[in-house]
């Protein structure tokens, strides 16, 4: 079978509504947005109270972070697998091959991404800007929305790059969820699987969601933002 | 003459680094004070320093004032403005009090712009909204870096009206750094003058 035939059966899937398609792009769906949306609430405090901390507290926070945003995910699948595991520290919680443990990992991929990205932009702000919320004597939850909302266009892009990263990750999606046919199968695992198989256009058709997926989202940030842009001229 | 703070041998600097030595002064309700010096003399050094943004290097300020509300509130030579309205910056300061938020907006003719996103504001619309903004926390001190920096011959008038409106109710008590001291004519000043940074000297007044 060409490619260009495989491609053709791949539309096709998606178009005749296949199930198991959709099935898989909701859990996909369901897993990156619920750990990304943690990771948010998370990360962006953490990035901030980074920021804010002691020069030399910052400078060793900015290094883990960094160095936390750039491990792979099949390690970070494998230790959270540890950890979860019958014999691990938290085998008792019995997650592992759920969705549950599936977010965890993702919620840890995204986590210093976010955290990273928040305290680099806090920390490149003016001094006037920090010193200003200072001054007037706004309270600490507030001083940190108001700054972060200063950052807030690194911020939009620090989510979108989180989003990217766990939606399209493998490792840790297939160590942790284990490819559970209806439970835990996802975009990523399903294009490992049927690739395998030698299933071409299901692993095409996955793909190809896969990329519309991530485009949509992105276009669509994008295009919030210009309009936004547009709306204040 | 009410003394709102009083600075005692003061050296200020960046990081331990001495920048100027403003020796001894008292900030005083009635009184303006008024810090003059060229440029790179340490004014905006000194000003932070009294505002509590910055740890003096030496000597010591007091009483320490706390940050806001009842405090003390610094506003910069080029203003921060928060994304958004000139409004909303002017609320920020002053919480739930929308009365007073608009009756600031009056004072400073800023009615026109309260719905302005603060990106379409000359510099002198900003210096005007940060001043209403300082002013909405009520501080108790205020200390403002060139304040006539980008203000027009009305925006002039408007300052004048509030630091003599201020020296007459004692509150806020007023330290300003400027070149101008001749539009200043007339008001009761306290002038703590700074020599050059290589300066070590210490006054007393």
């Amino acid at each position: 079978m060409s490619l260009l035939d495989s491609i053709g059966d791949a539309v096709m899937l998606i178009a005749r509504g296949d199930a198991e398609v959709w099935r898989v792009t909701a859990v996909s769906l369901q897993v990156s947005i619920s750990a990304l949306l943690l990771a948010v609430i998370a990360g962006l405090p953490a990035g901030y109270a980074v920021a804010v901390a002691e020069r030399s507290v910052a400078s060793i926070g900015s290094w883990v972070l960094h160095t936390m945003a750039a491990l792979p995910t099949v390690v970070v699948g494998l230790t959270l697998y540890f950890v979860f595991s019958a014999a691990g520290p938290l085998g008792w919680m019995d997650v592992l091959y759920t969705r549950s443990a599936m977010v965890t990992g993702q919620f840890i991929l995204a986590l210093p991404i976010l955290a990273a990205i928040a305290l680099t932009a806090v920390r490149n702000l003016p001094v006037e800007a920090h010193e200003t919320a200072i001054t007037l004597g706004v309270g600490r939850y507030r001083r940190m929305q108001l700054l972060l909302m200063e950052a807030r266009g690194a911020l939009v892009s620090a989510v979108l790059i989180a989003f990217a990263r766990i939606f399209s990750e493998l490792g840790a999606a297939v160590i942790l969820g284990g490819n559970i046919r209806g439970q835990t199968r996802t975009l990523t695992t399903v294009i490992a699987l049927e690739y395998a198989k030698g299933d071409d256009a299901r692993a095409i058709a996955m793909g190809l969601i896969l990329v519309v997926v991530a485009l949509g989202i992105n276009g669509f940030v994008h295009g919030a933002a210009l309009w936004r842009g547009a709306e204040r001229r | 003459m009410t003394t709102t703070i009083q600075a005692i041998d003061v050296v200020v600097g960046y990081h331990a680094r001495p920048v100027a030595d403003a020796g001894s002064f008292s900030v005083d309700a009635h009184r303006l004070t008024v810090i003059t010096g060229p440029n790179g003399s340490g004014k905006t050094t000194l000003l932070k320093t009294i505002a509590g943004l910055l740890p003096a290097t030496s000597g010591r300020v007091t009483p320490r004032l706390p940050h806001g509300a009842g405090g003390v509130v610094f506003v910069h030579s080029t203003p921060y403005l928060f994304a958004g309205t000139a409004g909303h910056n002017i609320q920020l300061a002053c919480g739930r009090d929308h009365q007073r938020a608009r009756e600031l907006l009056t004072t400073l003719n800023l009615e026109p712009l309260r719905n302005s996103d603060v990106r379409r504001l000359s510099t002198g619309e900003r210096q005007r909204v940060a001043i209403a903004r300082a002013l909405a926390a009520e501080p108790r001190l205020l200390v403002i870096d060139e304040p006539e920096g980008g203000l027009d011959a009305n925006g002039m008038d408007t300052w004048r009206r509030i630091l003599e409106q201020a020296l007459l109710a004692g509150r806020p008590s007023i330290v300003i750094a400027t070149h101008q001291l001749a539009a200043l004519a007339g008001l009761p000043l306290n002038v703590v003058p700074l020599p050059r940074g290589d300066s070590t000297t210490t006054r007393s007044r």
